[in-house]
C-alpha cells in the first residue's frame, strides 16, 4: 500500500519554517555549483565560437600559443601559396599573417591588465565572416586606426569609440567596435599588422601566426598534414578548432575543478542539514507514523513516504537554486587567459546540462541526507511510536 | 546558567552533531578559499628596498641591455641585475615540472638578491662557465640534482633550447619559494639569439626602503623620452600586479564565500529555531521564576554562538590539518601551491564566520523568546 | 492584613469578532497566612485569575495589589523582579528543566541573586530537605516519579522564600497517594512556614485542605468565601 504524495507535500509544509530553511541551505549549494560551472561554460562557449573547422592556424614549432610564436613573413608567403588554400572573391588566397602583442591598459576602475592586440591582414575578414562592426566603422590599414572587441570597449576607458590610445610608441584611433558572436576575439584589439608591428618596433618582418582557410574541413586536415610534414619550415599547424579547444580546456579546467570540489564539500554539509530536518519531521510525527502503521501501512511504505519527502525537499531546493542562478547567465566576467597572458572577457553560461547537474546534486543531497531518518522511522516499533507525544 | 546552556546543547546530541558537521564542512571550505587567496597574495619573497623595472608596454616587451648601466648610476641604487623569464619546458609540460627559470648575470645576481646564500667557489664556478646554471636547494633536492648534473630545457617563449650544467646550489633561508628557481647565464641566451641585447626586467637593490619613491620617479623620468619607456615598482607591487591581471578571482572567491556563509546561516538558524521551539515552555518557566526577557535572550544567543564557534573551531582545526597534509602532496603536483598554509587570516575568517552566523541565527529565536508571554506559552501545553 | 487585593477586576479576551468576558468586576482579598482554594467549572475564570495574580497577564480593568505591590502598574522587567522575590509558582505539569538535576533545578532561581555558589547550594539543599527529597539531589527529572517531580517544583518555588505561593492544579497529574503527599506538604508550608497559598483546583479533596474555598462562576464569585477551618 502506498501513502499518497499529497500526504508528503502537506506534511512538509506543516512545519514549513524548518523545511524552508533546509531548502534555502541546499539551494545556495546549487547556486555556487551552477555559478562556478557557468564560468567554465562561458569560457568554453567563447573559445568554441572563435574556431572554424576549415581554418588552419600555423605557429612556430615549440610555441604553445600565438603570443609565444613568431616567424619570418617569407614563410607566411610560402604558406599562403600552398595548394589547398581557398581563394576569396578577389581571387587572392584566404590567408592572413597575424601579429599578437600585449599592451598594459587601465580598466575603468583604474586597475591594470594586459590587453591582446592583433595585427591582421585584410583577408582575415573573409576568413572570419562572423566578425562584424557593431559601432563606428572598419579600420583602414596604414592610417593608425584600430577596431576593438565589444567586451573591451566596455571595460577599458581608453578603448571607447573615438578615443585615442597609445600602443607601443604610436597613438592609434579607435574607429570601430566589433562583435565576433560572443567569441574570444571580443577581448582583443584589431588593427593592421604592419601598423602594430611598427608601433612595437618588433622585428618588422615577422608574424606570430598565419591563418589559412581551406575549402572544407577535410581539405584543412590535408593542409595540416602537408605543413607538419615539411621539416624545413620548422612550423606547426593545427586546426583552429583544436587550438581554441586547447585554450578552452586550459582555462576552464580550473573552474570545473573548483566548482566540483566546492559543490561536493558543500553538499556534504547540506546533507547533514537535510538529515536534521528529516529527523525533526520524523520525531514530530512519531504518533502519526504509529497511527499509519496501526492502520495497516507497512514499514516500507513509511520508508518510501519519508524518502519521497526528502527527495521532494532536494528537488525543490534544486529548482530554487537553479532559478537563483539563472540571472547569472549572460553576466560578464573577466579572467586572465593563462596561455596568452592577456585578459579575456566572457559571458557566463548556465547551460541546460549545468542546470540539470545542479538540480541532480540537490536531489542527491536530499535523498542521502534523508535516508537515515526515514530508515529509523520505518524501523521503530508501533508501540514505541504511539507512546511518544 | 552556563551549565544550562551547555546541557541544552547536549540534549539533542544528534541534532547538535549534525549541525556541527555541516558547519564544519562549510568552514573548511571558507578557510581553504581564504588560505588559497592568501597564497596568491603572498609576497614573502619580496624585499621592501628592491625595485623591479620593466617595459611600460607589457612584460612581453623587452628593454634594451643599455638600460642596466644607466639605472646603476641613479643615486641610492646599490646594485642592478637583469632577469629574463625564460619559461621553457623541463622533462614535460606537466605542472609538477614547472618552476621558474631565469637568465641573469652571475656578477650581479647575488648583489641584488642578498638573501640568497652560496659559496664563493660555486659563484666563481658559475661565472666561469657559459653553460652553467645554479638552482635553489629545495628544487635541487626535489630532482636529486648534484653539482655537475646536466639538464635540458626546451624553449617555448624563446626559440632556444638550453643544455645546462649545475655548478652551484643556493639557499634562501626562511623563504622556501625562492629556492624553487634556477638561474643561468644571460650571455648563453643572447648568443643563441644573435645578441639582440634584450632584458625582460631589471631588479634594483636600494640603500633603504625610504629611497623607493625617489628612485621610482628618477627611473621612469630617465627613459620617458626613450625608445622604451619603463615602469618601476616595488617587488611586492610587481608580484601583486599578476593578481590584478587575473582580475575577478578575488571577487569570485568572495562571492562564493558569501554564498557559503548564507548557506550555513540557514543551517544553524534552522537548528536554533528547532531548539527554541521545543523549549517554549521552559522559557516560560524561566520567566515565571523571575528571569528577565533580556536574560532569556542572552541565553538563547549564547547557545547559538556556542554552536557557531564550536563548529567553526572544528572546521578550522580540520582545515589546518588538511592544509598541512595537502601542502606536501600539492608540492609534488603543483609546486606553485606548495606553500599553501593555514594563515592567521584563514583562522580569523573561519572563527569570525562561526561567531557571526551564531549571533545572527540566534537573534530571531532569542527575540521571540524574550517577547514570549507566559500565558501564551502555558496555554500551548495545556 | 491582606496579601492579595483584587479590586473591581475585569478581563476580556477578543475572539474573532466578539469579546469574551472572563472576569467581570471581581473583587476579593486574601489574608496573609491563608490557604485559599479557587474552585469552579472550566471557563469560570479561575486560571485567568491565577495568571493575573502571578503577573503573567494584565487585567482589562481594575487593580491588583499583590504582596504589597500594585502589579497593574509594573513594567515587564519590574514584574520579573517582583515575581522572583515575592511569588512561588507551582504548575500542574511540574515544568522542571529536563537537562538539570533536582538540586540544579531548585538552585536555578537563586542564580538571579548575588549569593555565592556555596550559599546557593546550601539553600537549595535545605529546600529539598523541606520537601523530603534530601536523598534525590543528583537525580534528573526523568529519573523521578510524578510526585517527586512536583516536590522538586515546590522546592524550587520556595527556595527564594516568597510570601505567596500560587498553585495551578498541583495535584492534577498525580495519583491519589502522591496527591495526598503534595497536599500534606502544602499544608505544612502554610502552617509551619507561614506561606500564603492560592491554589486553583477542581479536586474536592484538595479543596478540603484549604482554609478558605472560593467558588468562581462565569467570572464572578458564586458565593461568599467559605471558611473551612
Amino acid at each position: 500500500m502506498k501513502i499518497p504524495l499529497k500526504y508528503n507535500i502537506r506534511s512538509l509544509f506543516v512545519r514549513s519554517g524548518t523545511t524552508l530553511m533546509t531548502i534555502a541551505s541546499i539551494a545556495f549549494v546549487v547556486l555556487v555549483y551552477i555559478g562556478v560551472l557557468a564560468l567554465a561554460g562561458g569560457l568554453r562557449v567563447a573559445f568554441a565560437a572563435s574556431g572554424d573547422p576549415r581554418n588552419v592556424l600555423i605557429l612556430r614549432e615549440g610555441a604553445k600559443t600565438e603570443t609565444e610564436s613568431f616567424f619570418d613573413q617569407e614563410k607566411a608567403r610560402q604558406l599562403a601559396a600552398l595548394p589547398g588554400v581557398a581563394r576569396g572573391a578577389d581571387g587572392q588566397p584566404l590567408a592572413s599573417g597575424q601579429v599578437i602583442l600585449l599592451q598594459i591598459l587601465k580598466r575603468n576602475d583604474g586597475s591594470e591588465s594586459n590587453v591582446a592586440l592583433r595585427g591582421v591582414e585584410p583577408a582575415v575578414f573573409a576568413i572570419r565572416p562572423q566578425i562584424h562592426i557593431v559601432d563606428g566603422r572598419q579600420f583602414e590599414p596604414g592610417k593608425g586606426e584600430v577596431i576593438v572587441g565589444k567586451n573591451l570597449a566596455e571595460r577599458f576607458r581608453d578603448l571607447k569609440l573615438g578615443n585615442e590610445v597609445t600602443f607601443g610608441r604610436i597613438r592609434f584611433k579607435v574607429v570601430g567596435v566589433f562583435d565576433s558572436n560572443g567569441g574570444s576575439f571580443n577581448s582583443e584589439v584589431w588593427g593592421g599588422a604592419l601598423d602594430l608591428r611598427n608601433a612595437f618596433r618588433s622585428s618588422s618582418s615577422s608574424f606570430s601566426s598565419t591563418l589559412l582557410q581551406a575549402s572544407s574541413p577535410d581539405q584543412a586536415e590535408a593542409l595540416v598534414r602537408t605543413i607538419q610534414a615539411d621539416q624545413r619550415l620548422k612550423l606547426q599547424a593545427m586546426s583552429e578548432t583544436k587550438y581554441f579547444a586547447q585554450q578552452a580546456t586550459a582555462n576552464s579546467g580550473q573552474f570545473i575543478i573548483l566548482g566540483n570540489v566546492l559543490a561536493v564539500l558543500m553538499a556534504f554539509g547540506a546533507c547533514f542539514a537535510a538529515a536534521n530536518t528529516m529527523y525533526a519531521q520524523v520525531s514530530a510525527r512519531s504518533h502519526e507514523i504509529g497511527t499509519l502503521r496501526a492502520l495497516g501501512f507497512r514499514r516500507r511504505s513509511i520508508l518510501a513516504a519519508f524518502m519521497v519527502e526528502a527527495a521532494l525537499v532536494g528537488l525543490i531546493a534544486g529548482v530554487v537554486g537553479a532559478a537563483l542562478a539563472l540571472p547569472l547567465n549572460g553576466l560578464t566576467a573577466a579572467t586572465m587567459n593563462g596561455m596568452t597572458f592577456s585578459e579575456i572577457t566572457f559571458a557566463l553560461r548556465t547551460t541546460p546540462d549545468i542546470l540539470a547537474g545542479g538540480v541532480l546534486l540537490a536531489l542527491l543531497t536530499g535523498v542521502v541526507g534523508g535516508f537515515p531518518a526515514a530508515w529509523s522511522a520505518s524501523r521503530r516499533p508501533v508501540t514505541v511510536l504511539l507512546r511518544e507525544h | 546558567m552556563g551549565k544550562l546552556i551547555w546541557r541544552n546543547l547536549l540534549r539533542n546530541k544528534r541534532r547538535t552533531l549534525l549541525t556541527l558537521a555541516s558547519l564544519m564542512f562549510a568552514v573548511v571550505l571558507l578557510t581553504f578559499l581564504t588560505a588559497f587567496l592568501d597564497l596568491l597574495t603572498n609576497t614573502e619573497a619580496a624585499v621592501d628596498n628592491r625595485l623591479v623595472v620593466r617595459s611600460a608596454i607589457s612584460l612581453a616587451n623587452p628593454l634594451p641591455e643599455s638600460y642596466g648601466p644607466r639605472l646603476q648610476r641613479i643615486d641610492r641604487v646599490k646594485a642592478v641585475t637583469p632577469l629574463n623569464w625564460f619559461q621553457g619546458v623541463y622533462l614535460n609540460d606537466r605542472p609538477e615540472n614547472f618552476f621558474a627559470r631565469f637568465s641573469s648575470d652571475p656578477a650581479t645576481l647575488f648583489q641584488v638578491f642578498t638573501e640568497y646564500r652560496m659559496s664563493d667557489a660555486e659563484k666563481q664556478a658559475w661565472a666561469a662557465e657559459r653553460g652553467a646554471f645554479i638552482a635553489g636547494k629545495a628544487l635541487a633536492d626535489k630532482y636529486g640534482w648534484k653539482i655537475g648534473d646536466q639538464i635540458f630545457i626546451k624553449g617555448d617563449i624563446y626559440p632556444v633550447d638550453l643544455n645546462l650544467t649545475l655548478r652551484g646550489i643556493y639557499t634562501a633561508p626562511g623563504v622556501e619559494s625562492s629556492e624553487k628557481q634556477i638561474f643561468f647565464h644571460r650571455r648563453y641566451l643572447e648568443e643563441a639569439m644573435n645578441n639582440p641585447g634584450i632584458v625582460g626586467t631589471y631588479f634594483l637593490l636600494l640603500d633603504s626602503p625610504d629611497d623607493v619613491p625617489a628612485v621610482v620617479e628618477k627611473a621612469e623620468a630617465m627613459f620617458a623620452n626613450s625608445e622604451s619607456q619603463v615602469r618601476a615598482e616595488t617587488e611586492a607591487a610587481f608580484q601583486l600586479s599578476f593578481l590584478e591581471m587575473i582580475g575577478n578571482v578575488q571577487f569570485l572567491f568572495q562571492a562564493i564565500g558569501i554564498a557559503i556563509a548564507v548557506s550555513i546561516f540557514f543551517i544553524t538558524a534552522n537548528t536554533m529555531a528547532m531548539a527554541a521551539r521545543e523549549r517554549t515552555t521552559e522559557v516560560a518557566v524561566l520567566k515565571t521564576l523571575g528571569f528577565q526577557g533580556g536574560q532569556v535572550m542572552g541565553m538563547v544567543i549564547f547557545e547559538a554562538v556556542l554552536v557557531g564557534l564550536l563548529g567553526a573551531a572544528i572546521g578550522c582545526a580540520v582545515s589546518a590539518a588538511a592544509i598541512t597534509g595537502m601542502a606536501r602532496q600539492l608540492d609534488k603536483v603543483f609546486p606553485l601551491f606548495g606553500t599553501l598554509a593555514m594563515t592567521p587570516r584563514a583562522w580569523g575568517v573561519g572563527l569570525g564566520i562561526g561567531l557571526l552566523v551564531g549571533l545572527v541565527s540566534g537573534l530571531f529565536p532569542a527575540f521571540s523568546a524574550s517577547r514570549l508571554r507566559i500565558v501564551d506559552a502555558l496555554r500551548r501545553v495545556a | 492584613m491582606s496579601i492579595v487585593e483584587v479590586q473591581d477586576v475585569s478581563k476580556n479576551y477578543q475572539r474573532d469578532d466578539f469579546t469574551v468576558k472572563v472576569l467581570s468586576n471581581l473583587s476579593l482579598a486574601v489574608e496573609e497566612g491563608d490557604f485559599v482554594a479557587l474552585m469552579g467549572p472550566s471557563g469560570s475564570g479561575k486560571s485567568t485569575l491565577l495568571n493575573l495574580l502571578a503577573g503573567f497577564d494584565r487585567p482589562t480593568e481594575g487593580r491588583l495589589v499583590v504582596a504589597g505591590q500594585d502589579i497593574t502598574r509594573l513594567s515587564e522587567s519590574d514584574l520579573a523582579v517582583w515575581r522572583h522575590r515575592r511569588i512561588g509558582f507551582i504548575f500542574q505539569f511540574y515544568n522542571l528543566i529536563p537537562v538539570l538535576n533536582a538540586l540544579e533545578n531548585v538552585e536555578l532561581p537563586l542564580t538571579l541573586t548575588k549569593l555565592p555558589k556555596a550559599k546557593r547550594r546550601q539553600k537549595a539543599e535545605t529546600a529539598l530537605k523541606v520537601v523530603g527529597l534530601a536523598d534525590r539531589l543528583k537525580h534528573f527529572p526523568r529519573q523521578l516519579s510524578g510526585g517527586q517531580e512536583q516536590r522538586v517544583a515546590i522546592a524550587r518555588a520556595i527556595v527564594t522564600d516568597p510570601a505567596l505561593l500560587l498553585c495551578d492544579e498541583p495535584t492534577g497529574d498525580l495519583d491519589a497517594q502522591s496527591a495526598e503527599d503534595i497536599l500534606n506538604l502544602l499544608s505544612e508550608l502554610n502552617q509551619q512556614f507561614g506561606k500564603t497559598i492560592v491554589m486553583v483546583t477542581h479536586d474536592p479533596r484538595a479543596a478540603e485542605r484549604a482554609r478558605v474555598v472560593l467558588h468562581l462562576e462565569k467570572g464572578q464569585l458564586a458565593r461568599s468565601a467559605e471558611r473551612v477551618a
